[in-house]
């Protein structure tokens, strides 16, 4: 597992400068226009994304025929795509929370209430997306797993939408969809660990 | 790890795989510890497939792999650490230096034996500090090489691993091939095209056609005794069918595979008789008509 997330981590330094320019650059325009509190989905969605589309550059190169011979096994291989793609998300949030909070106070717009609507989206939308960008990435070929990726954003945002007006009380919408992307992203890594390995690799 | 065990390095018995269009079927391979097995085959013949059923990235329908002795159904990460799989398209990010690679294959395996790496990477000229990206295939090609050859493994498996190489480059890697099954508990199975190659370092060679097994057989054998008889039309009509193991037409003669040219020299006294090299015995089972 070690020397998997080692090797992503290697390519990550090459993709995280740039990715994160980009949040700075994007996300202070929104901040303007939406809420600081913007880099709380931000910077965890563009996290998260550079690690499944991760997949796709070890398939451009062949990694995964190399890697279904490794010691570890392929459960483990796909594993390690998951693990790290949780902790990057997880990591986006912090940054992108540091970066709110500290926006907030300058341009004196601090809302606790919208703060932790931003930060329980920013939980949940990489968690319900990585748990179909993954396993997407890894069967289908680029074209149609990067449509699937970025289609699984509206489709969160339906389903906490649906939950609002479903539910009512923002609390409890948050808790719901929350505990909701939790549970499809350990569905997701305890479905793929164990049946991908049995497949064909595509 | 195997110690004194006399069990082959690779078994493969009886394995099929059916695709849609395509179906391997039946196939027995063997490559005994401190050999080299070249597999060859036309485009589509199943190569892929048998080497993919063997390092796990293909699933097949029937059939038992056994490496050392040990089915693929009971490997432990010990056995799979005896894979040292070298494919044509290298298969590591470019973006990594070999010696990030060495890094990421010394946690991935146990026996990874960095001091080794690193002298393979110095007598190959190997710049251990340069994206992968930067090299040229065969720099790539000898990486591959040398990577799966420094984390302990006995048994390559190599797909197509000189394709597209210069002469230069695919002899530096034969060397290496023939340095590593030195060590007479290791062994090579590679499938080339460039069956040249096969013919300087090959031990045996597996042919492959329509997804079935022709025949593996001693390269010495191959060599030493096929043969390539070429008649006109009133000579072949008078061979005597058991000398024939495939024949074709072409424009102004007949092209015979025969099993012992010295024979069939003594026998047909008109034609003439040639070694067969591995590209005629390929082209007459592929092209011509297999008796």
């Amino acid at each position: 597992m070690k020397g998997l997330l080692r090797k992503d981590l290697y390519l990550l330094r090459t993709a995280l400068p740039l990715a994160l320019l980009a949040v700075v650059v994007i996300g202070a325009g929104m901040s303007a226009m939406v809420s600081p509190n913007i880099f709380l989905i931000m910077t965890p969605v563009v996290l998260g994304i550079i690690e499944s589309n991760s997949l796709n550059t070890d398939k451009k190169c062949g990694w995964p025929r190399l890697a279904v011979s490794l010691p570890a096994g392929l459960g483990r291989v796909i594993g390690a795509k998951y693990l790290l793609y949780l902790l990057l998300s997880l990591a986006g949030v912090a940054i992108g929370a540091v970066a709110a909070v500290v926006l907030s106070a300058l341009l004196n717009a601090w809302d606790i209430e919208t703060f932790h609507i931003f930060l329980v989206i920013g939980l949940s939308f990489p968690l319900v997306s990585g748990a179909v960008a993954l396993p997407a990435t890894y069967l289908w070929e680029e074209d149609k797993n990067m449509v699937a990726t970025i289609l699984t954003y509206p489709l969160s945002s339906m389903v906490f939408i649906s939950l609002a007006l479903g539910i009512g009380q923002i609390l409890v919408v948050e808790v719901v969809f929350l505990l909701l992307g939790a549970a499809a992203f350990a569905g997701s890594w305890v479905w793929a660990a164990r049946t991908l390995p049995r497949r064909d690799l595509p | 790890m195997p110690q004194t065990n006399p069990a082959p390095a690779l078994e493969i018995r009886g394995l099929d795989k059916t695709y849609p269009g395509f179906a391997l079927h039946g196939v027995d391979l063997t490559v005994p510890a401190g050999s080299i097995v070249g597999l060859i085959g036309e485009n589509g013949a199943g190569k892929s497939t048998t080497l993919g059923s063997v390092t796990g990235a293909i699933h097949p329908d029937a059939g038992a792999i056994r490496l050392y002795g040990r089915r693929q159904e009971s490997w432990t990460p010990e056995d799979r650490a005896l894979l040292g799989v070298v494919l044509d398209s290298g298969g590591y990010p470019q973006t990594l230096t070999p010696a990030r690679l060495g890094r990421v294959l010394a946690d991935l395996y146990p026996g990874w034996q960095p001091d080794r790496y690193a002298d393979r990477l110095a007598r190959l000229g190997l710049p251990a500090d340069k994206a992968i990206k930067t090299f040229s295939k065969g720099m790539q090609a000898k990486l591959s090489l040398a990577a799966a050859m420094c984390h302990g493994a006995r048994l390559l498996v190599m797909d197509e691993p000189t394709s597209g190489l210069d002469p230069v480059v695919r002899d530096d890697i034969l060397d290496l091939l023939l340095e590593f099954v030195q060590d007479e508990r290791n062994a090579v199975l590679i499938s080339s095209h460039i069956t040249g190659d096969l013919e300087k370092v090959a031990d045996s060679i597996a042919f492959l056609h329509e997804g079935k097994l022709v025949f593996q057989k001693d390269a010495g054998e191959l060599h030493d005794r096929y043969g390539l008889l070429q008649c006109g039309q009133d000579q072949f009509s008078a061979l005597n069918k058991k000398d024939i193991l495939a024949w074709r037409r072409l424009d102004y003669a007949w092209q015979v595979l025969v099993p012992d040219r010295e024979a069939a020299a003594r026998k047909y006294k008109n034609a003439v008789v040639d070694p067969a090299t591995l590209d005629d015995i390929l082209l007459l089972y592929v092209k011509g008509e297999p008796q």
